[in-house]
């Protein structure tokens, strides 16, 4: 394998080798020479030069001088072994040896020629003596020269030659190496992509980077592989694609649901794919060899009769044919579409290729359409009768013919839930009257019988029926039977149908059910509507007016009528409204959609009439307003009572100045009378008084007593009459003093002291003198003169006690008499106005039923509070005052 | 009272004669000296010519209204005691005659007579 690269570098190394080791003895040699040339050189010219410098003093016979110049020489060339001089006879004149003179020498006779070169060998080494003679030949120098420092030299030279040689030849070994290696290499990747490409392997390319023949090589050997490779690809896939084309084919024609067969012109089968067999129950050796309608064309007469069998046509017309037949196998009918067409092989024989496609179930399917196209229609009808009308015999009528027509029952019936006797009652009866009354109660589902046999008497009938509930979200509004006398098959698509017919009718209802209640709603709104006793219009945003009532219409007093109003502008019906701002009113509403009131005087139809109107805004789902209402009404009478009443009012108003006028004249009145009243009472009661002082006879006294004591009385009346009408024009005014409550009532105690004692009644005061409170001195005294003075007067006999105390900051006095009392019911009558609790007291008391009466309003005034008690014998007065008077 | 005391003058002012005697009777019997007038201009008369103790003043007479006399007589006579007599018994004519015009007390007609000597007794100091 690597005997190319081996050789090459064996070879290439010899050869450096070769010429190396030529080189170095070539180079040694001529080394040598160069040496001893030079060697040679040295000594004659140190022989020379020495002969020269030396011959003069020779001459003088100057040795020292001679052996100084010897010395010198010998000292300046450590080469120089030896060095004698000798006259011409040979004499040693001058010398100089170092190791001593050599033994050699010492027979060493005077060679002639002075220029010559002898060779000694001595025990030193070998010596090389240089001879040179003296001026005019009158003596010889004799220059020994040791060989020894320049084999030295050569050797040295040799030896370097040598590494060097040896170097050279390691190196150039080296690169030889490589050399050859690199040379090598493309050859053996070329070799190796060779015996790839023997190998069958030739997806990898041989790679040379050289770009000589060698690459070129490796390059056709690439190009040759990738041609090669591309080949064979292509036979391999177009290999695979026949395979799978062929397999394709097969399972074609074994998968393909049609039946296939190829029959030769004698009508025998002569291959088939499995959909055949399976089509035909039979098995392959079966048919292999018999004719084609012996096996599909059961209904053809064998083999011999082939004249009948329908590929006879083909055969004559060359054309393909397709026929349809009816086939029985074992399991029932089989309906056929037949292809057949001839065809050639490869080897020119005609043959017939014969597709049979089983199109029962398309058959079946087609059949179901057809169903199913009536069910649609069905279905259709009733929700197009639906959509018509609100009817509902109407619909349940139709409905129920549609239902039969669909099923071929013979009778349908409707039924309706009846709220009243929650239960089913007959409607509507549709066909001939075959069925005895389907029982049901609580129905929710479609329910189908379909073969119910019942014995009448002797005969046993069938029966089918359907009972279809009519649904509107679950609540069963309706049924719908259908019933034959025969049995009858319902598919599940039946009851499917008649659920859906039964939910669709279901919702009709309910809708018939809503429209109704929406129909009386409007019934019942237009009854308002029109039964009201104002009119009303309705418009839109544009005031065209959409609806109107019947008292707008009257209104009008007949002028303007319905129909030509709705769907006209309310300024074309009312004309005079333009003049006015009821359109900006209308926009005004529209705009805030806020209710607008007016009331207007109208001269409407040659009447003047008054109305008030609201015009009320209907917003939309945005809060838009969409419509407006407008509601007026006529108040024209109204208007007129207003007038009326405005008259009545001013009458009144000045009834009521007069009777003003006449309360103030009373008020005068009064305060004048008591005026004039009383200063002639005061001249009657003082002279009286008066008078009693006198010296009278028992009778006269008495008289005038009488006269005082009525005189007396008249002046309180007097001056009840008056506070009565203080008290009345709520002109009591009070004046707020300090009073001390026992020195009050010590005067007024005082001053009944008479009348006490001409009774036989005794006054018992028990008062705290630190009692008290601030208030109308003059006031309180007449209270306190009223309530004793009673006390005196309707008490026979007894005593009066007077209490006073402090309780809870309102000074408390109570008046007590063991008089008659007074009756538990009227103990607050009492303080009535000119109440008298007997009316026969009035004579035997006197009195003017006013006492009481202003005794209590004094007493409010002061903010306190005056009431009665009555027990066994007489009564008690309360009064109950506060520590200062709220004014 | 003290007999030996010169006795308490009291003018009294009515156009009322029966008026005058009566009160002039009951004044007497309690002691008092009574001067009696009709009107109101011989009332001020009276009021400049005597020492007086009290004066007793119907304030509705015709010729003069008795409040101008009772301001005249304060005006004079700051001193004197003024009790009103009246058969004017309203409470504004009270209210009146107590409070903004200063009167010293108020009598009512008809009057007892011992409520009439009691006011005087108390307003001449004469318990």
């Amino acid at each position: 394998m690597s005997s190319l690269r081996f050789r090459i570098i064996v070879s290439m190394l010899t050869i450096i080798f070769l010429i190396v080791s030529g080189s170095y003895f070539v180079i040694q040699d001529i080394e040598t020479g160069i040496i001893q040339g030079e060697f040679r050189n040295v000594g004659f010219l140190l022989a020379n030069n020495l002969a020269s410098e030396i011959s003069n003093n020779i001459l003088l016979d100057d040795l020292v001088e001679v052996r100084k110049s010897v010395d010198n020489t010998k000292n300046n060339y450590p080469e120089i072994e030896y060095v004698f001089v000798t006259d011409i006879e040979g004499n040693v004149i001058v010398h100089s040896f170092d190791k001593g003179f050599p033994k050699a020498l010492m027979n060493y006779t005077k060679p002639e020629d002075v220029k010559k070169e002898e060779i000694i060998s001595t025990e030193q080494g070998v010596i090389h003596e240089f001879d040179a003679s003296l001026f005019k030949n009158i003596g010889y120098v004799h220059i020994g020269l040791s060989e020894n420092r320049v084999r030295a030299q050569i050797l040295d030279a040799s030896r370097k030659l040598l590494y060097l040689a040896i170097c050279s030849i390691i190196l150039g070994g080296v690169f030889v190496y490589f050399i050859g290696k690199r040379l090598t290499e493309p050859v053996l990747r070329v070799t190796e992509g060779a015996k790839r490409i023997n190998k069958g392997i030739l997806d990898q390319k041989i790679e040379v980077s050289s770009r000589d023949e060698m690459s070129e090589l490796a390059n056709t050997f690439n190009d040759m592989a990738s041609s090669l490779d591309q080949k064979i690809n292509e036979l391999v896939s177009s290999k695979e694609k026949t395979e799978e084309a062929e397999k394709y084919l097969e399972t074609l024609f074994d998968s393909i649901e049609d039946g296939i067969i190829v029959v030769n012109i004698n009508h025998e089968i002569i291959k088939m794919n499995r959909s055949f067999l399976k089509m035909t129950e039979s098995e392959e050796k079966d048919v292999l060899g018999r004719t084609c309608h012996e096996i599909i064309f059961r209904d053809l007469p064998p083999k011999d009769q082939k004249e009948k069998c329908p590929l006879n046509s083909l055969l004559q017309s060359k054309t393909p044919i397709r026929f349809v037949r009816e086939i029985e196998s074992d399991y029932g009918k089989k309906i056929l579409e037949i292809n057949a067409s001839l065809f050639q092989d490869k080897k020119g024989v005609q043959n017939i290729i014969m597709v049979l496609r089983d199109v029962t179930g398309h058959k079946f399917i087609e059949d179901q359409i057809i169903l199913r196209n009536r069910e649609l229609a069905a279905l259709n009808e009733i929700s197009n009768i639906i959509r018509e009308t609100f009817d509902l015999d109407k619909i349940l009528s139709r409905s129920l013919v549609a239902i039969q027509e669909l099923t071929g029952m013979e009778s349908a019936d409707a039924y309706l839930f009846d709220e009243k006797t929650q239960g089913f009652l007959p409607r509507i009866h549709h066909g001939t009257e075959v069925c005895d009354k389907i029982e049901f109660n609580k129905i929710n589902d479609v329910l189908i019988v379909e073969d119910l046999k019942k014995n009448d008497k002797s005969n046993e009938i069938s029966m089918s029926f359907a009972i279809i509930p009519l649904k509107s979200k679950d609540k069963v509004l309706g049924v719908i039977t259908i019933c034959s006398r025969k049995s009858h098959i319902f598919s599940i698509r039946d009851k499917e149908l008649f659920s859906a017919i039964g939910n669709q009718i279901g919702v009709a209802l309910e809708n018939i059910t809503f429209y109704e209640n929406i129909k009386y709603l409007k019934d019942f709104n237009d009854d308002i509507l029109n039964n009201i006793n104002v009119a009303i219009h309705v418009v839109d945003t544009d005031l065209k007016i959409l609806t109107v009532n019947n008292e707008l219409i009257k209104l009008a007093r007949g002028s303007i009528r319905k129909e030509k109003i709705i769907n006209n502008n309310l300024l074309n019906v009312y004309p005079f409204l333009k003049e006015t701002n009821v359109e900006l009113e209308y926009k005004n509403v529209i705009k805030t959609g806020e209710i607008f009131f007016s009331e207007e005087k109208t001269q409407y139809y040659g009447d003047t009439i008054y109305t008030s109107t609201s015009k009320i805004p209907i917003k939309d789902k945005n809060g838009n307003v969409e419509k407006i209402i407008t509601v007026i009404e006529d108040i024209s009478e109204r208007k007129k009572l207003e007038e009326e009443l405005k008259d009545s009012y001013q009458e009144l108003k000045l009834t009521y100045s007069k009777l003003q006028e006449l309360y103030t004249i009373k008020d005068n009145f009064l305060s004048n009378i008591s005026h004039e009243l009383r200063t002639p009472l005061t001249s009657v009661i003082g002279y009286t008084e008066l008078m009693l002082d006198e010296k009278l006879t028992e009778k006269q006294k008495h008289m005038t007593e009488v006269i005082f004591r009525n005189s007396k009385r008249l002046s309180r009346l007097i001056k009840s009459l008056l506070d009565s009408h203080i008290i009345e024009s709520k002109n009591l005014h009070l004046s707020g003093e300090k009073i001390v409550i026992n020195e009050i009532i010590a005067a007024v105690v005082e001053d009944m002291k008479n009348m006490a004692v001409n009774k036989n009644l005794t006054i018992k005061v028990d008062i705290p003198d630190t009692l008290v409170i601030e208030g109308d001195i003059e006031r309180l005294t007449q209270v306190f003169s009223n309530l004793v003075e009673n006390a005196i007067k309707f008490t026979i006999t007894g005593e009066i006690n007077i209490r006073g105390e402090m309780d809870n900051q309102k000074a408390h006095i109570q008046i007590s008499d063991t008089g008659i009392g007074i009756p538990e019911d009227r103990l607050e009558k009492i303080f009535d106005r000119f109440y008298q609790v007997d009316s026969s007291n009035v004579r035997k008391y006197g009195g003017t039923g006013l006492g009481l009466w202003i005794s209590k309003n004094i007493i409010e005034a002061h903010g306190g509070k005056i009431w009665a008690e009555t027990k066994n014998s007489g009564s008690t007065f309360h009064i109950l005052l506060p520590k200062s008077v709220k004014t | 009272m003290n007999i030996n005391n010169r006795p308490k003058k009291v003018l009294v002012v009515d156009d009322e004669p029966d008026t005058l005697e009566l009160v002039k009777l009951v004044l007497e019997s309690a002691g008092f000296e009574a001067i009696l007038v009709n009107n109101g201009i011989e009332a001020l008369a009276k009021i400049d010519a005597e020492k007086l103790d009290l004066v007793l003043l119907d304030i509705m007479m015709p010729d003069m209204d008795g409040w101008d006399v009772f301001r005249k007589i304060k005006e004079r006579k700051p001193t004197i005691p003024i009790a009103i007599l009246t058969a004017k018994a309203q409470n504004i004519d009270k209210l009146l005659g107590l409070h903004v015009l200063k009167a010293d007390d108020y009598i009512t007609k008809p009057f007892g007579k011992n409520e009439l000597i009691g006011k005087v007794r108390k307003l001449t100091g004469s318990s």
